[in-house]
Protein backbone atom coordinates (compact mmCIF):
# COMPACT_ATOMS: atom_id res chain seq x y z
CA UNK A 1 0.00 0.00 0.00
CA UNK A 2 1.38 3.41 -0.75
CA UNK A 3 0.29 4.97 2.47
CA UNK A 4 2.81 5.34 4.90
CA UNK A 5 2.40 3.90 8.31
CA UNK A 6 2.47 5.68 11.92
CA UNK A 7 3.79 3.78 14.88
CA UNK A 8 0.88 4.15 17.21
CA UNK A 9 3.09 5.14 19.75
CA UNK A 10 4.88 7.94 18.24
CA UNK A 11 1.90 9.59 16.61
CA UNK A 12 0.11 12.06 18.45
CA UNK A 13 -3.25 12.74 16.55
CA UNK A 14 -5.29 15.41 16.99
CA UNK A 15 -9.25 14.57 17.45
CA UNK A 16 -11.49 17.02 15.71
CA UNK A 17 -15.01 17.05 17.10
CA UNK A 18 -17.31 20.00 15.57
CA UNK A 19 -21.55 20.44 17.13
CA UNK A 20 -23.83 23.09 16.59
CA UNK A 21 -23.87 23.99 20.31
CA UNK A 22 -19.75 23.26 20.76
CA UNK A 23 -16.83 22.40 19.31
CA UNK A 24 -14.56 19.87 20.72
CA UNK A 25 -10.67 19.06 20.07
CA UNK A 26 -8.07 17.79 21.81
CA UNK A 27 -5.44 14.93 21.72
CA UNK A 28 -5.86 11.04 20.82
CA UNK A 29 -5.30 9.57 23.90
CA UNK A 30 -6.40 11.51 26.22
CA UNK A 31 -9.77 10.92 28.49
CA UNK A 32 -11.33 14.03 27.64
CA UNK A 33 -10.88 17.02 24.84
CA UNK A 34 -8.52 19.91 25.93
CA UNK A 35 -10.80 22.42 24.33
CA UNK A 36 -14.57 22.46 24.14
CA UNK A 37 -15.28 26.16 22.52
CA UNK A 38 -18.66 27.40 21.90
CA UNK A 39 -19.66 27.24 18.01
CA UNK A 40 -20.80 30.75 17.91
CA UNK A 41 -18.27 33.12 17.10
CA UNK A 42 -18.67 37.01 17.56
CA UNK A 43 -17.88 38.58 14.54
CA UNK A 44 -17.63 42.33 14.39
CA UNK A 45 -18.25 44.90 11.46
CA UNK A 46 -15.38 47.33 11.52
CA UNK A 47 -16.59 51.20 11.88
CA UNK A 48 -16.08 52.61 8.37
CA UNK A 49 -14.09 55.26 8.35
CA UNK A 50 -15.62 57.05 5.37
CA UNK A 51 -13.31 60.22 5.02
CA UNK A 52 -10.00 58.30 4.83
CA UNK A 53 -11.48 56.10 2.51
CA UNK A 54 -12.79 59.04 0.12
CA UNK A 55 -9.20 60.98 0.20
CA UNK A 56 -7.35 57.55 -0.40
CA UNK A 57 -10.00 56.71 -3.62
CA UNK A 58 -9.26 60.22 -4.76
CA UNK A 59 -5.65 59.99 -4.72
CA UNK A 60 -5.99 56.92 -6.81
CA UNK A 61 -8.25 58.50 -9.20
CA UNK A 62 -10.92 55.82 -8.13
CA UNK A 63 -13.96 56.81 -6.52
CA UNK A 64 -16.27 53.94 -7.77
CA UNK A 65 -15.51 51.70 -4.70
CA UNK A 66 -15.29 53.62 -1.49
CA UNK A 67 -17.09 51.09 0.45
CA UNK A 68 -14.52 49.75 3.51
CA UNK A 69 -12.46 46.40 2.76
CA UNK A 70 -11.23 46.51 6.55
CA UNK A 71 -11.15 43.12 8.22
CA UNK A 72 -14.03 41.90 10.24
CA UNK A 73 -12.86 41.54 13.96
CA UNK A 74 -13.87 37.56 14.62
CA UNK A 75 -13.96 36.25 18.35
CA UNK A 76 -13.58 33.20 19.66
CA UNK A 77 -14.04 31.27 22.94
CA UNK A 78 -16.30 31.61 25.92
CA UNK A 79 -14.04 34.38 27.25
CA UNK A 80 -14.19 36.24 24.40
CA UNK A 81 -18.02 36.08 23.16
CA UNK A 82 -19.66 37.03 26.12
CA UNK A 83 -18.03 40.58 26.26
CA UNK A 84 -20.99 43.28 25.09
CA UNK A 85 -19.79 44.98 21.79
CA UNK A 86 -20.90 47.33 19.25
CA UNK A 87 -21.69 46.22 15.86
CA UNK A 88 -21.44 42.46 16.56
CA UNK A 89 -23.29 39.51 16.07
CA UNK A 90 -23.56 35.95 16.82
CA UNK A 91 -22.54 33.52 13.74
CA UNK A 92 -22.90 29.88 14.07
CA UNK A 93 -20.49 28.25 11.50
CA UNK A 94 -22.86 25.21 11.47
CA UNK A 95 -26.37 24.15 10.33
CA UNK A 96 -28.61 20.93 10.96
CA UNK A 97 -25.49 18.90 11.87
CA UNK A 98 -23.61 20.10 8.73
CA UNK A 99 -20.88 23.18 8.21
CA UNK A 100 -22.21 26.20 6.87
CA UNK A 101 -19.98 28.80 6.80
CA UNK A 102 -16.46 27.74 6.03
CA UNK A 103 -14.82 31.09 6.45
CA UNK A 104 -15.83 30.63 10.00
CA UNK A 105 -15.12 27.00 10.61
CA UNK A 106 -11.32 27.61 9.02
CA UNK A 107 -11.50 30.45 12.38
CA UNK A 108 -12.20 28.63 14.38
CA UNK A 109 -9.45 25.60 13.22
CA UNK A 110 -7.03 27.92 13.69
CA UNK A 111 -7.93 29.09 16.48
CA UNK A 112 -7.89 25.49 17.94
CA UNK A 113 -4.49 24.75 16.55
CA UNK A 114 -2.94 28.31 17.62
CA UNK A 115 -5.01 29.00 21.46
CA UNK A 116 -6.07 25.45 23.16
CA UNK A 117 -3.40 23.04 20.87
CA UNK A 118 -0.35 24.84 20.82
CA UNK A 119 0.29 22.47 17.64
CA UNK A 120 2.02 23.10 14.39
CA UNK A 121 -0.65 21.53 12.28
CA UNK A 122 1.57 20.08 9.82
CA UNK A 123 2.65 18.08 12.64
CA UNK A 124 0.16 16.27 13.44
CA UNK A 125 -2.75 13.55 12.23
CA UNK A 126 -6.19 14.75 12.51
CA UNK A 127 -9.23 12.85 13.09
CA UNK A 128 -12.40 14.87 12.14
CA UNK A 129 -15.82 13.59 12.85
CA UNK A 130 -19.00 14.46 10.85
CA UNK A 131 -22.74 14.05 11.57
CA UNK A 132 -24.27 10.35 9.78
CA UNK A 133 -26.43 12.47 6.51
CA UNK A 134 -22.53 14.40 5.93
CA UNK A 135 -22.76 14.71 2.07
CA UNK A 136 -20.07 14.11 -0.03
CA UNK A 137 -19.24 17.82 -1.42
CA UNK A 138 -19.00 18.63 2.08
CA UNK A 139 -16.81 15.78 3.15
CA UNK A 140 -14.29 16.23 -0.09
CA UNK A 141 -14.21 20.49 0.60
CA UNK A 142 -13.19 19.21 4.33
CA UNK A 143 -10.30 16.97 3.27
CA UNK A 144 -9.01 19.35 0.65
CA UNK A 145 -9.48 22.38 3.32
CA UNK A 146 -7.60 20.17 5.84
CA UNK A 147 -4.80 18.63 3.26
CA UNK A 148 -4.55 22.21 1.37
CA UNK A 149 -4.62 25.03 3.66
CA UNK A 150 -3.78 23.49 7.34
CA UNK A 151 -1.04 21.16 5.46
CA UNK A 152 -2.10 18.09 7.61
CA UNK A 153 0.43 14.88 7.38
CA UNK A 154 -2.80 12.93 7.20
CA UNK A 155 -6.56 12.90 8.15
CA UNK A 156 -9.72 10.55 8.62
CA UNK A 157 -13.25 11.10 9.01
CA UNK A 158 -15.15 9.23 10.42
CA UNK A 159 -18.90 9.32 11.75
CA UNK A 160 -19.70 11.03 14.98
CA UNK A 161 -22.43 8.40 15.93
CA UNK A 162 -19.67 5.06 15.28
CA UNK A 163 -17.33 7.22 17.27
CA UNK A 164 -19.99 7.68 19.90
CA UNK A 165 -20.67 3.82 19.71
CA UNK A 166 -16.74 2.81 20.20
CA UNK A 167 -16.69 5.11 23.42
CA UNK A 168 -19.28 3.03 24.75
CA UNK A 169 -17.20 0.26 24.22
CA UNK A 170 -19.10 -1.61 21.50
CA UNK A 171 -19.40 -1.51 17.79
CA UNK A 172 -22.87 -2.36 17.11
CA UNK A 173 -25.75 0.30 18.68
CA UNK A 174 -28.84 1.68 18.08
CA UNK A 175 -27.42 5.38 18.25
CA UNK A 176 -30.04 7.91 19.94
CA UNK A 177 -28.11 11.15 19.11
CA UNK A 178 -29.94 14.40 21.07
CA UNK A 179 -28.01 17.56 20.91
CA UNK A 180 -28.67 21.26 20.65
CA UNK A 181 -29.57 21.61 16.73
CA UNK A 182 -30.60 18.02 16.23
CA UNK A 183 -32.06 14.64 17.29
CA UNK A 184 -31.51 12.21 15.17
CA UNK A 185 -31.45 7.82 15.54
CA UNK A 186 -28.27 6.41 13.29
CA UNK A 187 -28.03 2.18 13.51
CA UNK A 188 -24.67 1.65 13.57
CA UNK A 189 -23.34 -2.16 12.93
CA UNK A 190 -20.28 -3.85 12.81
CA UNK A 191 -18.32 -0.07 13.23
CA UNK A 192 -20.58 0.95 10.18
CA UNK A 193 -23.56 3.48 10.35
CA UNK A 194 -26.49 2.50 8.16
CA UNK A 195 -26.73 5.73 6.49
CA UNK A 196 -30.15 4.81 4.71
CA UNK A 197 -31.34 4.32 8.19
CA UNK A 198 -31.03 7.75 9.85
CA UNK A 199 -33.44 9.62 10.69
CA UNK A 200 -33.63 13.25 12.57
CA UNK A 201 -35.43 15.64 13.25
CA UNK A 202 -34.73 19.30 14.53
CA UNK A 203 -36.19 18.59 17.72
CA UNK A 204 -33.01 19.37 20.47
CA UNK A 205 -31.45 21.69 23.26
CA UNK A 206 -32.37 25.09 21.34
CA UNK A 207 -36.22 23.90 20.90
CA UNK A 208 -36.50 23.29 24.50
CA UNK A 209 -34.51 26.54 24.87
CA UNK A 210 -37.15 28.34 23.26
CA UNK A 211 -39.86 26.54 24.94
CA UNK A 212 -38.50 27.94 27.68
CA UNK A 213 -38.16 31.48 26.48
CA UNK A 214 -41.71 31.25 25.72
CA UNK A 215 -43.22 29.79 28.96
CA UNK A 216 -41.25 33.02 30.59
CA UNK A 217 -42.87 35.24 28.59
CA UNK A 218 -46.15 33.81 29.07
CA UNK A 219 -45.28 34.28 32.99
CA UNK A 220 -44.27 37.72 32.23
CA UNK A 221 -41.06 36.95 33.80
CA UNK A 222 -38.20 39.51 32.28
CA UNK A 223 -35.80 37.52 31.15
CA UNK A 224 -31.98 39.86 31.89
CA UNK A 225 -28.80 38.89 30.45
CA UNK A 226 -25.96 39.39 32.87
CA UNK A 227 -23.70 41.69 30.80
CA UNK A 228 -26.67 44.19 31.54
CA UNK A 229 -26.87 44.16 35.56
CA UNK A 230 -24.10 46.13 37.41
CA UNK A 231 -25.94 44.84 40.97
CA UNK A 232 -28.70 43.57 42.78
CA UNK A 233 -30.45 43.28 45.88
CA UNK A 234 -31.57 40.31 47.66
CA UNK A 235 -35.28 40.33 47.91
CA UNK A 236 -38.07 37.41 48.57
CA UNK A 237 -39.05 34.52 46.23
CA UNK A 238 -41.91 36.08 43.92
CA UNK A 239 -41.17 39.21 44.54
CA UNK A 240 -39.90 42.08 41.64
CA UNK A 241 -36.58 42.19 41.53
CA UNK A 242 -34.53 44.79 42.35
CA UNK A 243 -31.33 45.50 39.88
CA UNK A 244 -29.43 48.32 38.80
CA UNK A 245 -28.27 48.82 35.15
CA UNK A 246 -24.61 48.70 34.22
CA UNK A 247 -24.22 51.93 32.44
CA UNK A 248 -22.05 52.84 29.34
CA UNK A 249 -22.51 49.86 27.56
CA UNK A 250 -22.45 49.45 24.09
CA UNK A 251 -25.24 49.46 21.54
CA UNK A 252 -25.37 45.28 21.10
CA UNK A 253 -27.01 43.95 18.42
CA UNK A 254 -30.32 41.74 18.83
CA UNK A 255 -28.39 38.57 17.98
CA UNK A 256 -26.05 39.16 20.95
CA UNK A 257 -28.51 39.70 23.40
CA UNK A 258 -30.83 37.02 22.02
CA UNK A 259 -27.62 34.52 22.84
CA UNK A 260 -26.85 35.81 26.20
CA UNK A 261 -30.76 35.77 27.28
CA UNK A 262 -30.09 31.82 25.23
CA UNK A 263 -27.27 31.50 28.23
CA UNK A 264 -29.52 31.66 30.64
CA UNK A 265 -32.03 29.31 29.40
CA UNK A 266 -29.77 26.75 29.12
CA UNK A 267 -28.39 26.92 32.41
CA UNK A 268 -31.83 26.80 33.42
CA UNK A 269 -33.28 23.69 31.88
CA UNK A 270 -29.91 21.99 32.70
CA UNK A 271 -30.79 22.61 36.04
CA UNK A 272 -34.71 22.29 36.27
CA UNK A 273 -36.17 20.27 33.36
CA UNK A 274 -37.33 16.45 34.27
CA UNK A 275 -38.90 14.04 32.26
CA UNK A 276 -41.73 11.41 33.80
CA UNK A 277 -40.61 8.09 33.34
CA UNK A 278 -43.95 6.78 31.88
CA UNK A 279 -45.89 9.01 29.51
CA UNK A 280 -47.46 12.20 31.45
CA UNK A 281 -49.91 11.61 34.22
CA UNK A 282 -51.86 15.05 35.50
CA UNK A 283 -51.97 13.95 39.14
CA UNK A 284 -47.90 13.15 39.17
CA UNK A 285 -47.29 16.31 37.23
CA UNK A 286 -49.24 18.42 40.43
CA UNK A 287 -47.68 16.63 42.87
CA UNK A 288 -44.19 17.09 41.72
CA UNK A 289 -42.47 19.14 44.17
CA UNK A 290 -41.35 22.86 42.66
CA UNK A 291 -37.71 23.96 42.31
CA UNK A 292 -37.03 27.56 42.59
CA UNK A 293 -34.40 29.03 40.22
CA UNK A 294 -32.89 32.25 40.43
CA UNK A 295 -32.65 34.73 37.97
CA UNK A 296 -29.21 36.43 37.05
CA UNK A 297 -30.99 39.75 38.13
CA UNK A 298 -32.01 38.48 41.46
CA UNK A 299 -36.06 37.19 41.09
CA UNK A 300 -36.14 33.76 42.13
CA UNK A 301 -39.31 31.58 41.30
CA UNK A 302 -40.20 28.37 41.55
CA UNK A 303 -41.56 26.19 38.98
CA UNK A 304 -43.52 22.95 39.48
CA UNK A 305 -45.59 21.59 36.56
CA UNK A 306 -43.20 23.60 34.10
CA UNK A 307 -40.22 21.04 34.74
CA UNK A 308 -41.85 18.02 33.74
CA UNK A 309 -44.00 19.77 30.66
CA UNK A 310 -41.81 21.73 28.81
CA UNK A 311 -38.90 18.58 27.65
CA UNK A 312 -42.53 16.54 27.31
CA UNK A 313 -42.23 18.45 23.41
CA UNK A 314 -39.50 15.64 22.85
CA UNK A 315 -42.11 12.50 23.55
CA UNK A 316 -44.93 13.77 22.80
CA UNK A 317 -45.42 16.72 20.46
CA UNK A 318 -48.72 18.31 20.94
CA UNK A 319 -46.75 19.80 24.01
CA UNK A 320 -44.43 22.03 21.77
CA UNK A 321 -46.39 25.40 22.28
CA UNK A 322 -48.36 26.74 19.09
CA UNK A 323 -45.67 28.65 17.48
CA UNK A 324 -43.72 25.73 16.36
CA UNK A 325 -44.63 24.07 13.03
CA UNK A 326 -45.57 20.66 13.35
CA UNK A 327 -45.16 18.58 10.29
CA UNK A 328 -42.06 16.76 9.57
CA UNK A 329 -41.23 16.42 13.07
CA UNK A 330 -41.21 12.92 15.27
CA UNK A 331 -40.79 12.16 18.78
CA UNK A 332 -37.29 10.42 19.98
CA UNK A 333 -39.34 6.64 20.41
CA UNK A 334 -40.96 7.36 16.48
CA UNK A 335 -37.48 8.28 15.24
CA UNK A 336 -35.86 5.23 17.02
CA UNK A 337 -38.67 2.75 15.86
CA UNK A 338 -38.61 4.22 12.76
CA UNK A 339 -34.90 4.08 12.20
CA UNK A 340 -34.62 0.35 13.25
CA UNK A 341 -37.56 -0.58 10.67
CA UNK A 342 -35.61 0.69 8.10
CA UNK A 343 -32.73 -1.59 8.68
CA UNK A 344 -31.91 -4.77 7.26
CA UNK A 345 -34.51 -7.45 9.12
CA UNK A 346 -31.59 -9.52 10.56
CA UNK A 347 -29.86 -7.05 12.37
CA UNK A 348 -33.30 -5.60 14.51
CA UNK A 349 -32.81 -7.96 17.06
CA UNK A 350 -28.88 -6.73 18.22
CA UNK A 351 -30.32 -2.54 17.35
CA UNK A 352 -32.98 -3.17 20.05
CA UNK A 353 -30.94 -4.80 22.47
CA UNK A 354 -28.34 -2.21 21.90
CA UNK A 355 -30.06 1.15 21.77
CA UNK A 356 -27.47 3.82 23.39
CA UNK A 357 -28.39 7.65 24.30
CA UNK A 358 -25.90 10.24 23.62
CA UNK A 359 -25.40 13.96 23.39
CA UNK A 360 -25.74 16.82 25.36
CA UNK A 361 -29.53 17.53 25.38
CA UNK A 362 -29.70 13.67 26.65
CA UNK A 363 -28.80 14.77 29.84
CA UNK A 364 -32.28 15.58 31.02
CA UNK A 365 -33.52 13.78 34.08
CA UNK A 366 -35.40 10.63 32.83
CA UNK A 367 -34.41 10.89 29.44
CA UNK A 368 -33.29 7.49 29.75
CA UNK A 369 -36.14 5.87 31.40
CA UNK A 370 -38.80 7.62 29.58
CA UNK A 371 -37.10 6.17 26.28
CA UNK A 372 -36.93 3.16 27.09
CA UNK A 373 -40.65 3.25 28.00
CA UNK A 374 -41.85 4.68 24.81
CA UNK A 375 -39.59 2.09 22.59
CA UNK A 376 -41.07 -0.82 24.49
CA UNK A 377 -44.36 0.05 23.47
CA UNK A 378 -43.14 0.42 19.83
CA UNK A 379 -40.88 -2.42 19.36
CA UNK A 380 -42.47 -6.19 18.88
CA UNK A 381 -42.89 -7.96 21.84
CA UNK A 382 -40.55 -10.60 21.45
CA UNK A 383 -37.58 -8.51 21.29
CA UNK A 384 -35.21 -7.55 24.09
CA UNK A 385 -34.76 -4.13 24.84
CA UNK A 386 -32.01 -2.67 26.30
CA UNK A 387 -31.13 0.93 26.62
CA UNK A 388 -27.67 2.17 27.71
CA UNK A 389 -26.42 5.80 28.48
CA UNK A 390 -23.21 6.81 29.20
CA UNK A 391 -23.21 7.55 33.28
CA UNK A 392 -21.42 10.67 33.60
CA UNK A 393 -22.38 14.37 32.04
CA UNK A 394 -19.03 14.32 30.27
CA UNK A 395 -19.48 11.17 28.68
CA UNK A 396 -22.06 12.02 27.04
CA UNK A 397 -21.59 15.44 25.74
CA UNK A 398 -17.89 14.17 24.64
CA UNK A 399 -19.13 11.20 23.54
CA UNK A 400 -17.97 11.34 19.95
CA UNK A 401 -14.88 13.48 20.81
CA UNK A 402 -13.94 10.15 23.47
CA UNK A 403 -14.27 7.78 20.80
CA UNK A 404 -12.29 9.60 18.37
CA UNK A 405 -9.46 9.97 21.06
CA UNK A 406 -9.85 5.80 21.18
CA UNK A 407 -9.99 5.33 17.33
CA UNK A 408 -7.28 8.05 16.97
CA UNK A 409 -4.55 6.12 19.28
CA UNK A 410 -5.21 2.33 18.01
CA UNK A 411 -2.67 0.82 16.58
CA UNK A 412 -4.38 -1.15 14.06
CA UNK A 413 -5.98 2.49 13.07
CA UNK A 414 -2.48 3.74 12.24
CA UNK A 415 -2.93 1.87 8.83
CA UNK A 416 -6.22 3.39 7.65
CA UNK A 417 -4.99 7.41 8.02
CA UNK A 418 -5.31 9.07 4.82
CA UNK A 419 -1.65 10.13 4.12
CA UNK A 420 -0.46 13.53 2.60
CA UNK A 421 1.22 11.44 -0.40
CA UNK A 422 -2.51 9.43 -1.18
CA UNK A 423 -4.17 12.61 -1.53
CA UNK A 424 -1.73 14.11 -3.82
CA UNK A 425 -2.17 11.26 -5.49
CA UNK A 426 -5.64 10.78 -6.03
CA UNK A 427 -7.30 14.22 -4.56
CA UNK A 428 -10.02 14.92 -2.46
CA UNK A 429 -11.99 11.92 -3.66
CA UNK A 430 -10.00 10.07 -2.04
CA UNK A 431 -11.94 10.78 1.44
CA UNK A 432 -14.92 8.60 -0.06
CA UNK A 433 -13.22 5.34 -0.91
CA UNK A 434 -11.09 5.28 2.41
CA UNK A 435 -13.39 7.04 4.91
CA UNK A 436 -16.42 5.14 4.00
CA UNK B 1 -14.65 -14.34 -24.20
CA UNK B 2 -11.02 -15.72 -23.81
CA UNK B 3 -8.94 -13.57 -21.25
CA UNK B 4 -11.77 -12.63 -18.92
CA UNK B 5 -9.78 -15.13 -16.08
CA UNK B 6 -7.02 -13.09 -16.46
CA UNK B 7 -8.86 -10.35 -15.48
CA UNK B 8 -9.75 -12.23 -12.21
CA UNK B 9 -6.01 -12.71 -11.80
CA UNK B 10 -5.74 -8.88 -11.74
CA UNK B 11 -8.30 -8.11 -9.62
CA UNK B 12 -6.51 -11.26 -7.10
CA UNK B 13 -3.64 -9.35 -6.98
CA UNK B 14 -5.19 -6.07 -6.02
CA UNK B 15 -5.72 -7.25 -2.41
CA UNK B 16 -4.88 -10.50 -0.43
CA UNK B 17 -7.70 -10.04 1.04
CA UNK B 18 -9.60 -11.17 -1.83
CA UNK B 19 -10.25 -14.88 -1.04
CA UNK B 20 -12.92 -15.54 -4.46
CA UNK B 21 -14.00 -13.36 -6.75
CA UNK B 22 -16.12 -13.20 -10.29
CA UNK B 23 -17.34 -11.69 -13.27
CA UNK B 24 -20.67 -11.98 -14.15
CA UNK B 25 -22.71 -10.21 -16.87
CA UNK B 26 -25.39 -8.21 -16.27
CA UNK B 27 -28.29 -10.97 -16.37
CA UNK B 28 -26.38 -13.35 -14.14
CA UNK B 29 -24.58 -15.44 -16.13
CA UNK B 30 -20.84 -15.63 -15.27
CA UNK B 31 -18.03 -14.82 -17.25
CA UNK B 32 -15.60 -15.53 -15.12
CA UNK B 33 -14.84 -16.99 -11.46
CA UNK B 34 -11.68 -18.24 -9.50
CA UNK B 35 -11.74 -22.01 -9.34
CA UNK B 36 -9.78 -24.60 -7.27
CA UNK B 37 -9.53 -23.74 -3.34
CA UNK B 38 -10.89 -20.36 -3.65
CA UNK B 39 -14.03 -21.25 -6.01
CA UNK B 40 -16.17 -18.81 -6.21
CA UNK B 41 -19.48 -20.85 -5.03
CA UNK B 42 -22.88 -18.42 -5.47
CA UNK B 43 -25.35 -20.05 -7.53
CA UNK B 44 -26.62 -19.54 -10.83
CA UNK B 45 -30.16 -18.61 -8.95
CA UNK B 46 -27.92 -16.26 -6.26
CA UNK B 47 -26.51 -14.81 -8.90
CA UNK B 48 -29.84 -13.43 -11.16
CA UNK B 49 -31.03 -12.37 -8.19
CA UNK B 50 -27.95 -10.64 -6.70
CA UNK B 51 -27.90 -8.97 -10.29
CA UNK B 52 -30.94 -7.68 -10.67
CA UNK B 53 -30.35 -6.04 -7.00
CA UNK B 54 -28.77 -3.07 -8.69
CA UNK B 55 -31.40 -2.35 -10.40
CA UNK B 56 -32.90 -1.20 -7.48
CA UNK B 57 -29.61 0.17 -5.72
CA UNK B 58 -31.51 2.61 -2.82
CA UNK B 59 -33.27 -0.43 -1.14
CA UNK B 60 -30.65 -2.97 -1.06
CA UNK B 61 -29.35 -1.85 2.62
CA UNK B 62 -32.67 -2.64 3.95
CA UNK B 63 -32.81 -6.17 3.01
CA UNK B 64 -29.11 -7.16 2.79
CA UNK B 65 -27.98 -9.61 -0.06
CA UNK B 66 -27.57 -13.24 -0.08
CA UNK B 67 -24.24 -15.05 -1.79
CA UNK B 68 -22.75 -18.18 -1.64
CA UNK B 69 -25.74 -18.78 0.51
CA UNK B 70 -24.40 -16.30 3.36
CA UNK B 71 -26.56 -13.30 4.09
CA UNK B 72 -25.00 -10.18 4.26
CA UNK B 73 -25.84 -6.70 5.59
CA UNK B 74 -25.33 -4.15 2.99
CA UNK B 75 -24.51 -1.28 5.51
CA UNK B 76 -23.27 0.86 2.32
CA UNK B 77 -24.34 1.07 -1.68
CA UNK B 78 -23.01 3.51 -3.92
CA UNK B 79 -24.53 4.24 -7.50
CA UNK B 80 -23.37 1.73 -8.78
CA UNK B 81 -21.29 -0.32 -5.92
CA UNK B 82 -23.02 -2.66 -3.27
CA UNK B 83 -20.80 -3.10 -0.06
CA UNK B 84 -21.62 -6.17 1.74
CA UNK B 85 -20.14 -7.23 5.07
CA UNK B 86 -21.01 -9.98 8.11
CA UNK B 87 -18.65 -10.03 11.18
CA UNK B 88 -15.12 -10.55 9.40
CA UNK B 89 -15.98 -11.26 5.61
CA UNK B 90 -18.12 -9.27 3.22
CA UNK B 91 -17.91 -8.64 -0.60
CA UNK B 92 -18.03 -5.32 -2.84
CA UNK B 93 -19.67 -5.81 -6.19
CA UNK B 94 -19.61 -2.89 -8.69
CA UNK B 95 -21.65 -2.73 -12.20
CA UNK B 96 -19.80 -1.86 -15.52
CA UNK B 97 -22.34 -1.21 -18.47
CA UNK B 98 -22.79 -5.26 -19.02
CA UNK B 99 -20.86 -6.81 -15.88
CA UNK B 100 -20.58 -6.77 -12.31
CA UNK B 101 -17.41 -7.78 -10.78
CA UNK B 102 -17.56 -9.36 -7.64
CA UNK B 103 -14.98 -9.59 -4.79
CA UNK B 104 -15.64 -11.73 -1.55
CA UNK B 105 -12.85 -10.48 0.94
CA UNK B 106 -12.22 -11.70 4.50
CA UNK B 107 -10.19 -8.59 6.15
CA UNK B 108 -10.67 -5.80 8.58
CA UNK B 109 -12.33 -2.61 7.65
CA UNK B 110 -8.47 -1.69 6.31
CA UNK B 111 -8.22 -4.42 4.31
CA UNK B 112 -11.41 -3.44 2.98
CA UNK B 113 -10.93 0.01 1.57
CA UNK B 114 -8.03 -1.68 -0.54
CA UNK B 115 -10.46 -4.58 -1.59
CA UNK B 116 -13.07 -1.75 -3.00
CA UNK B 117 -10.42 0.36 -4.51
CA UNK B 118 -9.51 -3.15 -6.72
CA UNK B 119 -12.74 -3.59 -7.28
CA UNK B 120 -13.80 -0.25 -8.64
CA UNK B 121 -10.23 -0.15 -10.42
CA UNK B 122 -11.13 -3.18 -12.17
CA UNK B 123 -14.92 -2.44 -13.13
CA UNK B 124 -13.86 1.67 -14.56
CA UNK B 125 -11.49 -0.52 -16.77
CA UNK B 126 -14.53 -2.96 -17.76
CA UNK B 127 -16.72 0.42 -18.89
CA UNK B 128 -13.71 1.45 -20.16
CA UNK B 129 -13.12 -0.98 -22.60
CA UNK B 130 -16.80 -0.43 -23.30
CA UNK B 131 -17.94 -3.53 -21.35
Amino acid sequence: MSGAVYGGDEVSGLVFDAGSQSFRVGFAGEEYPKGDIPSYIAVQEPLPDEVIEKDEAMEEGDTSKVQTKREKNFFIGTTKIIVPRARTTMENFMKEGLIEDWDLFEKIVEHSYENILYSNPAEHPVLFSESAWNDRARREKLTELMFEKFQVPAYYLSKNVVLSCFAQGRTHGLMVDSGASQTSVVPVFDGYAITHAVVKCPLGGDVIADQLAHMLEQQKVDLVPTYKIAGKEEVNEGDPPKWTAKKNLPEVTPSYDKFMKKMILEDMAASMLQLCDTNIDMEYVDKLPSTPYSFPNGFTEEFGAERIKLPECLFDLSYLKADMKREGLMTVAQMAATSANLADIDIRPTLFSNVTVTGGNSLILGFTERLNYALATKCPPTIKLRVFAAPTQAERKYGAWIGGSILGSLGTFQQMWISKAEYDETGKTIVDKKCP
Amino acid sequence: MAGWDDYINILLQKSSAIKRAAIIGTDGSIWARTNDGGAFRATDAELKKFAALFANIKSVPGTGADLEGVHYIVPRVEEKLIFGKKEQTGFFAAKTNQAIVIAMYEGDNAQSAAVRAGVEYLASYLESAGY
